[in-house]
């Protein structure tokens, strides 16, 4: 889906890049070297994240100073925390391809392993 | 009344009978879509046949305002007595206050259940929307995630986009046929709208965590889940790569046991059943006995319908 959600990962990146902090202007200036890109999509991008929480901001003069909230390892830790279910109050329905085994499981799945190896079937 | 005690007595059967006998068929995962579908029918059928059975009886205390003591001496012989005499009234207003509060309850359970699949509706959408920030698109790999962390985890999350998200760890991990074999099961999970499946089982079972039948099969369909897409990712990649796959990335110690739901549940079903898939006889047998399982709450259902669409659904049809 096309839309200022693809930007925003860039937008980001730029922040973090710049030491987490910059203005509207400061990031379209960098932007628009590369990609063909409007001023007020990148003020909306900056504008969303903002709403979503991982930007901060200040009046400076006309404009605002943005600063993110976090890191990006510090949001990666963060998505980790509830990806692993450590964060209690989380609800996420996440679908997990393996996880942790109790012993039972692992002495269980040793036999079933051992049974391949002895190439017999049950 | 009649059809309403025998709608409570069939969901008073399913809700004890069912989790033993579903848990023994649905075990070895030898038809998991079949398994999902008995689950879900056992588990949806009784919500309904209470809903059933207090419609009905709401409508006759309705008709038969006045009459009741006959009503109750023609069905039910055991209410019949406390319902002779001068205790009419009293029988009413009991009878009332009891359907009024059994109709509250039923509201305040499905107004949990709402709240609880909004709230992990958002939280999950969320979720996913912070993976696609802050994660790296993986090339080559459309809708594909990186996280930079040490623990090994591949997950699939819905959202706007849905999402599959892979840690750095991982990907390490794994080969290149693994890695498309995890993906494509992950994939399985986003296409088949388990996550729908699960929050709504696994949101049944925490507001109503007495009832064996709601939280053995939360987490039994949620188990069969993964089985499905375990046969989606060997059709396309082999029964042993994915076995591979798994062993790459189980015993990580990092990762706190018990946690990330059925995905430690059932790891050793799930390695056995793709290295030694049931014989012939074994998978039909098998999957008789889950049709079977299947068939059984439609045509009890079916058997209700047409019994009450004859005019047998009360004694009340005699006092007009």
């Amino acid at each position: 889906m096309r839309g200022f959600g693809e930007l925003e990962p860039v937008v980001i990146e730029r922040l973090w890049a710049a030491c987490g902090t910059g203005t509207v202007r400061e990031v379209f200036d960098q932007l628009c070297a590369h990609r063909d890109i409007a001023y007020t999509t990148v003020q909306s991008t900056i504008d969303n994240l903002h709403r979503k929480g991982f930007l901060t901001r200040k009046r400076e003069g006309r404009a605002y100073r943005y600063q993110t909230t976090a890191s990006h390892a510090e949001h990666s830790a963060t998505l980790m925390v509830e990806a692993l279910n450590r964060d209690e109050d989380s609800e996420a329905v996440l679908s997990h391809f393996v996880g942790h085994m109790s012993d039972e499981e692992l002495t269980r799945l040793h036999a079933v392993l051992g049974q391949q190896s002895r190439g017999r079937r049950r | 009344m009649s059809l309403a005690v025998c709608l409570l007595l069939y969901a008073f059967v399913i809700v004890v009978i069912g989790p033993l006998l579903l848990v023994r068929l649905t075990r070895g995962g030898v038809a998991p879509r079949l398994g999902i579908l008995a689950w879900c029918l056992a588990i949806v059928s009784v919500p309904l046949a209470w809903a059933a059975a207090l419609g009905l009886l709401i409508t006759e205390l309705v008709h038969a305002w006045g009459q009741l003591d006959r009503l109750l001496a023609g069905c039910v012989a055991l209410l019949g007595a406390a319902a002779a005499g001068g205790r009419g009234p009293l029988v009413q207003t009991g009878l009332l206050l009891l359907a009024t509060l059994s109709g509250l309850a039923l509201a305040v359970l499905l107004g949990r259940l709402a709240a609880a699949l909004g709230r992990a509706r958002s939280t999950t959408f969320r979720h996913a929307d912070a993976a696609r920030i802050v994660g790296a698109p993986h090339h080559g790999l459309g809708g594909t995630l990186v996280i930079d962390a040490p623990e090994r985890l591949a997950y699939a999350v819905a959202g706007r986009p849905h999402t599959v998200v892979i840690t750095r760890a991982a990907l390490t991990a794994l080969d290149p046929a693994q890695l498309d074999a995890v993906l494509a099961h992950e994939h399985a999970h986003l296409t088949g709208r388990h996550h729908l499946l699960v929050a709504a089982t696994t949101g049944l079972a925490t507001v109503a965590p007495r009832i064996s039948l709601f939280t053995a099969g939360a987490a039994e369909i949620a188990r069969l889940a993964e089985m499905c897409a375990d046969d989606t990712a060997a059709r396309g990649h082999g029964g042993r790569t994915v076995v591979s796959a798994i062993l790459a990335l189980t015993g990580d110690a990092r990762l706190p046991s018990g946690a990330l739901g059925a995905a430690t549940l059932g790891i050793a079903d799930r390695v056995e059943r793709l290295l030694f898939p049931p014989g012939l006889l074994h998978g039909t047998l098998a999957r008789l006995a889950l049709s079977l399982a299947v068939l059984a709450p439609i045509l009890g259902a079916a058997a209700m319908i047409a019994w009450a669409a004859t005019g047998g659904v009360s004694c009340g049809a005699v006092l007009v």
